[in-house]
């Protein structure tokens, strides 16, 4: 059987369904040095899915308002642009791919892990946020949330666009009871995080997402501050508290460079774990 | 501890019921409170006409059955968390984590 290489899931990303023009016009717009509150307001308002889904995030149990938010400008001016806009295109991507039919996967279990993450991540950095003097923009609890949404989207291409290789891979996996990258590497020799880095870049993710989703199992390949170890913790913690959990379900290899960067205890890791298990329905409410 | 005890016929009791209060019979002790009552003291008592013995309620029963399904619920969540981390070898940080996450699962049992 003839081995498939990295350049050819790469350059097939171009034969994935594209993102509506709307949220790809708005990734695209957001990546401007200098970005203008009206001019994010009225490309969201262009789109009527995406001004409902905004306003739905902005009144969420996320951000604990006291009021109702009304419009998209209020939204904005309240939570904040950057806040708004990695949410809502961090929703709007799991939306586009949620319609993906993929043949014998299990696509629930996969968003179910990936909505896991991005609570894990967003509890993290907040308690990283609360740790530090000077809080980064970069590792936000909104960059954090998307990151870990889609951390594992390249698992998802592969197994849409190459199932058979993705069935080489899983059958590895299970022969020999490894963690799921390592079969992959032994089978096709790349990873998902590779493949999620190439979309990334295909898709203009913000720079900081883009590298979490690339280096979130190699999380010493990027600088201290990245996002990337943030979310390589938040997913060990995913699998921790079993999302989605089942009998084959490994918990990855923890980086002990990452972890030390990440300045947590464990006894505060503990109080961690507790907190977002109390919020575990809200990854189900995610994917509906 | 208090214990709740209640009077029952003697012809209501059965094996492994506790005692809560001592068994006398024309004022001779005949079985100590906390006897676990077994089919032998029960045809004892009858021969000697007992006909109401003292016992611990159901809730004091139940609560020595649910330590043991608590050690039993214990033992799933242990090995629960180990066939998580079957593959974590002797790394000192993934025996740490699975350290932490041990507490925190058993934890919340308590």
């Amino acid at each position: 059987m003839s081995k498939i290489m990295l350049q050819t899931v790469v350059a097939d990303l171009d034969r994935l369904p594209a993102l509506p023009e709307v949220v790809q016009d708005l990734i695209d717009y957001l990546q401007h040095p200098e970005v203008d509150v009206g001019q994010v307001a009225q490309r969201i308002t262009r789109d009527a899915a995406l001004t409902a889904k905004v306003l739905r995030v902005a009144n969420s149990s996320f951000y604990g308002l006291q009021s109702q938010v009304a419009t998209i400008p209020d939204a904005l001016a309240i939570l904040g642009l950057r806040a708004v806009s990695t949410l809502v295109t961090g929703a709007a991507v799991v939306a586009h791919f949620q319609t993906l039919a993929v043949a014998g996967y299990d696509q629930r279990a996969f968003w179910l892990h990936n909505a896991g993450t991005a609570l894990c991540a967003r509890m993290l950095a907040r308690q990283v946020d609360a740790n530090t003097l000077n809080p980064r923009a970069g590792t936000s609890p909104e960059n954090a949330f998307t990151a870990g949404l889609l951390h594992d989207i390249g698992r998802l291409i592969l197994a849409a666009r190459f199932p058979e290789e993705y069935r080489r891979v899983a059958f590895y996996r299970a022969e020999h009871d490894c963690h799921p990258i390592e079969a992959e590497h032994e089978v096709l020799g790349f990873d998902h995080a590779q493949i999620g880095a190439a979309l990334a870049a295909r898709w203009k993710f913000p720079p900081e997402i883009a590298a979490a989703i690339a280096s979130h199992h190699t999380p010493m390949d990027q600088a201290a501050d990245s996002l990337a170890s943030l979310i390589h913790l938040a997913d060990v913690m995913a699998h921790v508290l079993e999302f989605p959990g089942g009998e084959e379900d490994l918990v990855p290899r923890l980086s002990s460079g990452a972890w030390d960067r990440l300045g947590i205890g464990w006894g505060e890791f503990k109080r961690l774990l507790g907190e977002v298990n109390v919020q575990r329905d809200e990854a189900e409410r995610l994917l509906n | 501890m208090t214990a709740l005890i209640r009077k029952i016929p003697l012809d209501q009791a059965l094996p492994g019921m506790v005692l809560g209060e001592e068994v006398t019979s024309d004022g001779n002790m005949l079985l100590p409170r906390g006897t676990v009552i077994s089919a032998a003291h029960l045809d004892s008592l009858r021969r000697r006409k007992v006909s109401e013995i003292v016992v611990l309620a159901p809730s004091e029963l139940s609560a020595a059955e649910s330590e043991e399904m608590r050690e039993e619920r214990r033992e799933a969540l242990r090995g629960r968390v180990e066939r998580l981390f079957r593959r974590a070898g002797s790394d000192a940080t993934m025996q740490a984590l699975l350290r932490a996450v041990l507490e925190y699962r058993l934890g919340g049992l308590e």
